[in-house]
């Protein structure tokens, strides 16, 4: 049994992407720059105290999973239903018998176990998104925005993906639409989506002090952080830590540029349909700063890559490169650091900006 | 477990969405090959290494089957803990060599369960040369596993793959 007229494509982010694909079954053509931006999708978090996939601290570049699709349909005003089961058995009911009714339902599941992805892929991220179209005995069938046709996923790699018990998890969770409204007033939504961003991302100075990793204040603190690596990481800990945190700013799901270029296209397209040269201007400013950002991560690739692969080395060779590793280090660092003023200072002008959205340049 | 001679490798670029500005300044979204496709398959190099550099620790005593596979699947015991439903000192004693003796079956069951392994693959390493495939099936919740090795060869029988 699979969801007739579904129709499945590829996406950058697999939250925004799922969001758009159920969107455009339930009958409501938007693009994914649109859900990202009025789904706040924008944000800076140096999780210190949690560990990423790269080996490294987590950092987080979009809104926590999950808050784009609540944010986005709040403020359009989709009828969505959103459920938390408390079984895997429960849910899996519950999902058996809207295949059956020809309902295709989104789930957040643990990217680890879904095997049709390329195996670099299978990290423990339990905040994946992908929808559920059709099944066949055992054999589930889901739209993956990373997969670029509709995927087959095991009943067993389903249940272990949808119940983790992980931090961070929406364990047996589903969202589905169930109206879409016949007009859509995109301005109305898309201020108060900025106003949202803008204060999650500078935040007031009391505020600041105290979450001095999130917003601007964690890419400051990141700035300097990165520039510790080589003492608390060695070999290919140290070397893959690098690797893999260029690879996730820029690959792993965020349309490059840690998201920002994205965002960019969400300004450009409510320029135009604000009419407004101003909001055109604030996109390409954004859209400069996320090939900033994307220059950077290549200079990190750069950097990781000189570090050996074999930990047996690692200890002469740092012995000879500490110095020359330190100052590209250093140099990301600054750029880090210059990505957070701008960043302090955009979202300053975007608040500005926002709130006098379709009255006119 | 089971070690393919061959390292695992990227079989095709890794592609993706990505937005860039064209040649009008329009910010527009293409699919193609990820920027640091490069990277992502010497990643798999990496890989391979770093199984083997477990492999040895585990070997020499250094960690226990749960370390090797906490650190192969880049987790930390904060998350394995909350997953395994167990405290995180729990974690630290079984990835030891002493601890994992005293693990019981259906908490190891829980383990095999979050690698996503069989309870067979703490206690023994497969290695599979070159010309060889390894289909395997999992049964009773992971307690039973089975291996059907077959010569790579085309029109050979993989069996049910898992």
């Amino acid at each position: 049994m699979t969801v007739d007229d579904y129709k499945h494509a590829v996406a950058s982010h697999c939250e925004s992407g799922s969001v758009r694909n159920l969107l455009a079954h339930g009958g409501l053509q938007v693009s994914e720059p649109m859900i990202f931006g009025i789904g706040s999708g924008p944000a800076f978090y140096y999780l210190f105290f949690a560990r990423g996939p790269s080996g490294l601290p987590l950092v987080g570049i979009r809104m926590p999973p999950g808050k784009i699709l609540r944010n986005f349909g709040k403020l359009c005003g989709i009828e969505m239903f959103a459920k938390q089961y408390r079984s895997t058995d429960e849910a899996l009911e519950a999902a058996n018998a809207l295949i059956d009714e020809g309902i295709p339902f989104a789930i957040s599941v643990d990217m680890f176990y879904m095997k049709y992805l390329p195996s670099f892929l299978h990290v423990h991220a339990p905040f994946h998104f992908i929808i559920v179209v059709g099944r066949e005995g055992d054999r589930y069938s889901v739209s993956d925005p990373y997969s670029e046709e509709i995927a087959q996923l095991d009943v067993e790699d389903l249940r272990l993906a949808w119940e983790t018990h992980a931090p961070l998890s929406r364990d047996n969770s589903m969202f589905r639409v169930l109206a879409v409204p016949e007009q859509v007033d995109w301005i109305a939504a898309a201020k108060k989506a900025i106003a949202k961003t803008c204060k999650n991302m500078l935040m007031p100075p009391v505020v600041r002090n105290i979450f001095w990793f999130v917003g601007i204040e964690g890419m400051r603190a990141y700035s300097k952080k990165l520039r510790e690596w080589p003492d608390q990481y060695a070999g290919v800990k140290l070397r893959e830590g690098i690797l893999m945190s260029a690879v996730a700013f820029e690959d792993q799901g965020t349309g490059g540029g840690a998201f920002r270029l994205m965002y960019g296209a969400f300004l450009q397209e409510l320029a135009n349909l604000a009419g407004s040269s101003h909001f055109g201007e604030l996109a390409d400013r954004m859209i400069e700063h996320g090939r900033f950002w994307r220059d950077t991560s290549r200079m990190m690739i750069k950097a990781g890559k000189t570090v050996p692969m074999d930990d047996d080395a690692f200890a002469d060779w740092i012995a000879e490169n500490r110095g020359q590793l330190d100052e590209r280090l250093a140099e990301i660092g600054d750029r880090f650091a210059r990505m957070a003023d701008f960043e302090a200072e955009f979202f300053a002008d975007l608040r500005a900006a926002g709130s006098t959205l379709g009255r006119g340049d | 477990m089971i070690i393919p001679e061959k390292a695992d490798k990227l079989s095709s670029p890794s592609m993706a969405v990505m937005y860039d500005a064209d040649a009008d300044g329009k910010c527009v979204p293409t699919y193609k090959t990820a920027e640091f496709n490069e990277e992502i398959a010497i990643y798999y190099e990496q890989r391979a290494m770093e199984l083997k550099r477990l492999h040895a620790r585990l070997l020499a005593g250094e960690i226990s089957p749960i370390g090797f596979f906490v650190e192969h699947q880049r987790m930390d015991i904060k998350d394995v803990a909350a997953r395994a439903r167990l405290g995180q000192s729990a974690v630290r004693k079984h990835m030891t060599p002493e601890g994992f003796g005293k693990v019981r079956v259906e908490v190891l069951a829980r383990y095999a369960r979050i690698f996503d392994v069989a309870l067979a693959d703490f206690f023994s390493f497969v290695f599979v040369a070159d010309d060889l495939e390894v289909a395997t099936e999992r049964h009773q919740g992971r307690l039973i596993q089975q291996l059907k090795i077959f010569a790579g060869a085309p029109g050979a029988d993989p069996g049910e793959e898992r």
